[in-house]
């Protein structure tokens, strides 16, 4: 099961903060992902990940980061399970752009949690940080 | 001592993995295993069961049978299914030392198996079913 809540909160640019409680699969990513599409399309120009509550995320939960990610680029995908072309489309863009993603970052990812972030890599691609202040004032 | 329990998943879902999840976490009690150890070992099971229930019953109900087997320095899962003939082992991993924008779509569940793993292997049995077995060798002290 998930529980998503949200909350904004001001730094150098409105956050978006959206805490995660549970653990994250493939029953339930898509609906992540229809969220953020939804709140990005509301007006949502950053958004942090509160990962400090959630205990397990599958690969098919790193499929809705990667689409998170490429929705606060302005990208968007067809199909939600086309993970991979997501991994393409941010990596292209790093080619030319200045490092990780600078609109969507992460907090407080768990041990195991922040393994499986490693294990696929996104962890160069995606900043997590340990302290929200830190995470909401490197918006910018 | 090894110990071994089974159980029967009928008509699996997605909205079922929680649910194994749990199950396996209760069963796969080594002595020896460390949190971390268990923790691999059920986010291992849970890309195996995705996989089977996307990809071998495509996504309608099916029976996944589970049997857990504990012993002195490992875990064993075996997973039996009846879905389509499906041998996620012949999967290659993405290269991971490749840029992103170079790698092969798909395989995530897979490599994470294999990473999460220390032996991964698949059969089809003598009554047409996916066999797939996942081991995980527990030392005591290895938190990594």
């Amino acid at each position: 099961m998930l529980n998503v809540t949200e909350n904004k909160v001001e730094g150098t640019v409105p956050v978006t903060v959206l805490r995660l409680t549970g653990e994250l699969d493939a029953s339930n990513y898509e609906a992540l992902i229809v969220q953020t599409q939804a709140l990005y399309v509301d007006g949502m120009q950053n958004l942090l990940l509160d990962l400090e509550n959630l205990s397990f995320v599958s690969s098919s939960g790193l499929v809705a980061l990667h689409n998170m990610a490429l929705i606060m680029r302005g990208e968007t995908l067809d199909d939600a399970q086309e993970g991979w072309r997501a991994f393409h489309a941010i990596s292209q863009d790093l080619g030319k752009a200045s490092g990780p993603e600078a609109h969507f970052k992460l907090l407080k990812p768990q041990p195991m949690v922040k393994k499986v972030l490693d294990t696929a890599g996104f962890t160069t691609i995606m900043n997590a940080f340990e302290d929200e202040a830190t995470a909401v004032s490197s918006f910018s | 001592m090894d110990t071994k329990v089974e159980r029967v998943f009928h008509h699996v879902g997605l909205g079922d993995l929680s649910l194994i999840r749990a199950y396996v976490r209760e069963t796969a009690i080594s002595q020896s295993a460390t949190a971390t150890a268990i923790d691999e070992l059920i986010l291992a099971v849970n890309e195996a069961i995705e996989n089977i229930i996307r990809h071998g019953y495509q996504d309608n109900p099916g029976d996944i049978t589970i049997y857990v087997t504990n012993h002195n320095d490992s875990v064993q899962v075996k997973l039996l299914d009846n879905s389509l003939n499906f041998d996620p082992t012949t999967n290659s991993s993405p290269d991971m030392t490749l840029p992103l924008a170079e790698r092969p779509i798909g395989g995530m569940g897979v490599h994470m198996m294999r990473v999460f793993c220390d032996e991964v292997t698949y059969r089809r049995t003598d009554h047409g079913e996916n066999e797939l077995t996942l081991l995980k060798r527990i030392d005591l002290g290895d938190e990594n």
